[in-house]
Formats: C-alpha cells, sequence, structure tokens
C-alpha cells in the first residue's frame, strides 16, 4: 500500500483513537497522551505499515496494548490511593442539560465500574461500530467470547445508568 | 417500525445478539424524539453513545517522519576535495593521539600491578587505613573476585580497627553478594559490628543479597535493648523484606 494513502487512513482515525483511549483511561489527559504515543510509535516502524492489510486495526491493537501499561501503572498508584474511587452518583449534572464537557465525565462514569476488556468491546461496537471481526482484530477474543462480553457490559452499563438516574430523581 | 418489533430487538441488543444492521435500526428509530417513550431509558443512552462519537481531539498529533528519499547529489568537485584533506588531517591527529593512549594504557597496567602486589594477604596489614580503603575501591572496579583478594576483603570488614575501612569493604563486597562466603560474612559481621553506621550498611547488604537465614539475628537487633534505635528500624525493615 502507498505510504501517503496509509498516512491519511491512519490520520483520519486521530478522534476515534482518542475517545477508545479516554474510554479505556478515564482520563483526557492522559488518552491525549496515549494517542500521541500511539502515533510516534506507528511512525517509528513504518516498515512493518507497508506490509499491513488493516493499518487501523494496527493502531487500535497499539493504542489498546498502550492503555494497558498506562493502566498497571496507574493501578499501582491507586492500590495506594483508595479514595480516588468516586461513587457513581457524586457530581453528576442533570441529563437534560448535557453539555458537551460532562458528557465525557458521564460517559466515563457509566463505564466506570466495567473491566477494561468490556469497556474496550463496548466501546468499539456500540460508540464506534466496529464488526466483530474488527474488534476481533482488536482484542484478540474470539467471536462468540465477544457476544458475551459484550451482553454483559451493555448489561452493566444500564444498570449503572439506572443508579445515577435514581440518584438524580431523589435529589430533585 | 412497530413498537413491538423495536422492544424486541432492545432485548436482542443486551444479549449481544444483535447486528450491526439492528443497531443502526435502532439507532435510526431513536434518533426521532416521538419515538422516544418506546423505551426511554435505551433513547437516552443510545443518545449519548452517538453524542460521544461525535467527540473530538483538539490536540495536534505527531507528524510522520517523511520516508527517506535518496537524494542524486550535485556537490562541486572542490568540496569533495577539501573534505578529503579534513579527513586525512584528522586521520594523522587520531593516530598521534592513539600513540599517547598506549603509553597511558601502559601507566595504568603498572599502577594495577602496584595495588595487586598492595593486596596479598600479608601485605594489607602493613597499609595505612587510606591506602586499605584505596584496596577496597580497587575491588569495585573489579567484575570478579579471586579468593585471596576476597578473603582479604572479608577481613577488613570484620576486623579492620578503623571504621570507615569496614564501611568501605562491606560496600565493596555487596557486588559479590552471590557468593556464599561473602553472605556468611555480612551476617558474621554484623553479629560482631558495633557501629550504628556499618550495622545499617550491613542490614542493608544482607537484605540486598536476600540471606533469609539472617533474620533470628536481625529479630535479635530488634529486640535488644543496648541497640541503637535507627539500627533496630531499620533490622525490623529488613525482616519485613526477607520474610
Amino acid at each position: 500500500m502507498d505510504y501517503q494513502v496509509i498516512n491519511q487512513r491512519l490520520t483520519a482515525i486521530k478522534n476515534k483513537l482518542f475517545r477508545v483511549a479516554l474510554t479505556m483511561l478515564k482520563n483526557e489527559e492522559e488518552a491525549k497522551d496515549a494517542v500521541q504515543d500511539t502515533y510516534l510509535k506507528i511512525w517509528s516502524q513504518k516498515e512493518k505499515l507497508n506490509e499491513l492489510e488493516m493499518p487501523e486495526a494496527f493502531a487500535m491493537r497499539m493504542l489498546k496494548n498502550l492503555c494497558i501499561d498506562r493502566l498497571r501503572v496507574n493501578q499501582k498508584r491507586r492500590m495506594v490511593n483508595m479514595e480516588e474511587q468516586t461513587d457513581l452518583s457524586e457530581n453528576i449534572t442533570p441529563f437534560q442539560t448535557v453539555s458537551f464537557d460532562n458528557l465525557k465525565d458521564l460517559m466515563i462514569k457509566l463505564f466506570q465500574t466495567l473491566p477494561d476488556q468490556q469497556r474496550m468491546v463496548i466501546h468499539l461496537r456500540d460508540i464506534e461500530h466496529c464488526t466483530y471481526e474488527e474488534i476481533q482484530e482488536v482484542t484478540g477474543l474470539t467471536i462468540n467470547n465477544i457476544r458475551v462480553v459484550l451482553s454483559r457490559a451493555r448489561k452493566s452499563v444500564r444498570a449503572n445508568y439506572q443508579k445515577i438516574k435514581n440518584y438524580e430523581n431523589r435529589g430533585n | 417500525m412497530k413498537t413491538e418489533e423495536i422492544k424486541r430487538l432492545i432485548e436482542k441488543y443486551y444479549e449481544g445478539e444483535t447486528s450491526l444492521e439492528e443497531e443502526k435500526t435502532l439507532r435510526e428509530y431513536f434518533s426521532n424524539k416521538k419515538n422516544k417513550q418506546t423505551d426511554p431509558e435505551f433513547a437516552e443512552l443510545i443518545s449519548m453513545f452517538s453524542e460521544y462519537e461525535s467527540l473530538n481531539m483538539e490536540e495536534e498529533i505527531p507528524i510522520p517522519r517523511e520516508p527517506k528519499v535518496r537524494k542524486i547529489n550535485s556537490v562541486p568537485w572542490y568540496y569533495s576535495a577539501a573534505a578529503a584533506i579534513v579527513l586525512l588531517m584528522v586521520g594523522f591527529f587520531i593516530g598521534d593521539k592513539m600513540n599517547n593512549s598506549d603509553q597511558q594504557i601502559s601507566e595504568l597496567n603498572n599502577e594495577i600491578q602496584q595495588i595487586k602486589s598492595m593486596m596479598s594477604y600479608n601485605k594489607v596489614a602493613y597499609l595505612t587505613p587510606s591506602e586499605r580503603i584505596q584496596v577496597t575501591y580497587e575491588v569495585r572496579e573489579m567484575d570478579s573476585i579471586d579468593l585471596e583478594t576476597m578473603t582479604i576483603l572479608i577481613d577488613l570488614m570484620q576486623f579492620d580497627e578503623n571504621t570507615n575501612v569496614r564501611l568501605s569493604a562491606t560496600e565493596a563486597l555487596i557486588k559479590f553478594n552471590q557468593n556464599d562466603l561473602v553472605r556468611e560474612s555480612f551476617l558474621r559481621a554484623l553479629k560482631k559490628e558495633t557501629d550504628p553506621v556499618i550495622q545499617v550498611k550491613l542490614i542493608d547488604a544482607i537484605v540486598k543479597s536476600k540471606e533469609a537465614s539472617a533474620i533470628p539475628e536481625l529479630q535479635k537487633i530488634v529486640d535488644s535493648e543496648e541497640q541503637n534505635p535507627a539500627v533496630q528500624q531499620r533490622a525490623a525493615y529488613g525482616i519485613t523484606q526477607l520474610i
């Protein structure tokens, strides 16, 4: 594949990568850093890139791995500071006035209780609308597994949503 | 589309059974505000998802480095000539330097020989404290250690009258802690050592070499009433590391 074409295709998925990173890392700054790292890493091994069928999936996989690395580092820190875990119902503004900024927070809260893998799968499917084959390419899960993980993730998100909603109603 | 049909699709959705097509159908159905009542909860979730989908990163991404293109260069001939002359001069310069460094190396060798001879067992006793410390510093530079040197170092660590020599010998030996003799000697030295600084250093050395058999001795220090509190603290910490 032509180098320029690959470049364009990779640059085009910048925002997609950012959203996935945000879902995984739950922190905007870190998500930006992870995306930057992904691109730097990709450009540094572009010889490999020419042989790839799906550069997007390659980039996504690389991003996933970088996110997991970051999560591991963070986990060590978080074990020290348990207070950081916020209550689902805290600091949430009513849904009626969802502005763009607290949409991010809201999504992070909805996904918060999900294990990393579930967050990744539900994001790829419900926000980026990836096919099962694409998700398989990125996560390495089998298609049957993806279905199971996805179902669990969707149900947990629904449960989290109900919790937040209930709290909001009590507040009003 | 019928409400019943939509409700069935939502159920399927939560089971992870919907196709991309069907999910699209759901999105389109609920993008119409009138349909929200079919399932308000699902409608809000799905609208949040699509809003999230339009979230962008404002930051610029790094620019890829251009692939290297070989340029056919047309450098004037006199540049090449000048470069050749410079290279030649550099060559002479380096050659000259090399000779010098040969000389330096032989000087260094001499010095090492001298120190080696200082290190024979009998002679160490006649050295001044600073020379004995010098010996321990030489050992630090070594990649491996022979039995004689090791014995000298262990003796210095255990029996030298000068605190600084004992400390320096301990530090030098830490590097060789994979050797059983060295590890045992740390423990022996710790038993008789009274200077807190060296005690702490020895405890560190023991912890570093993961010598679990030292735990009883460390416990003794912790329990003792005469020991320096800092040493006791270090010993207690050491026990936690070794367990």
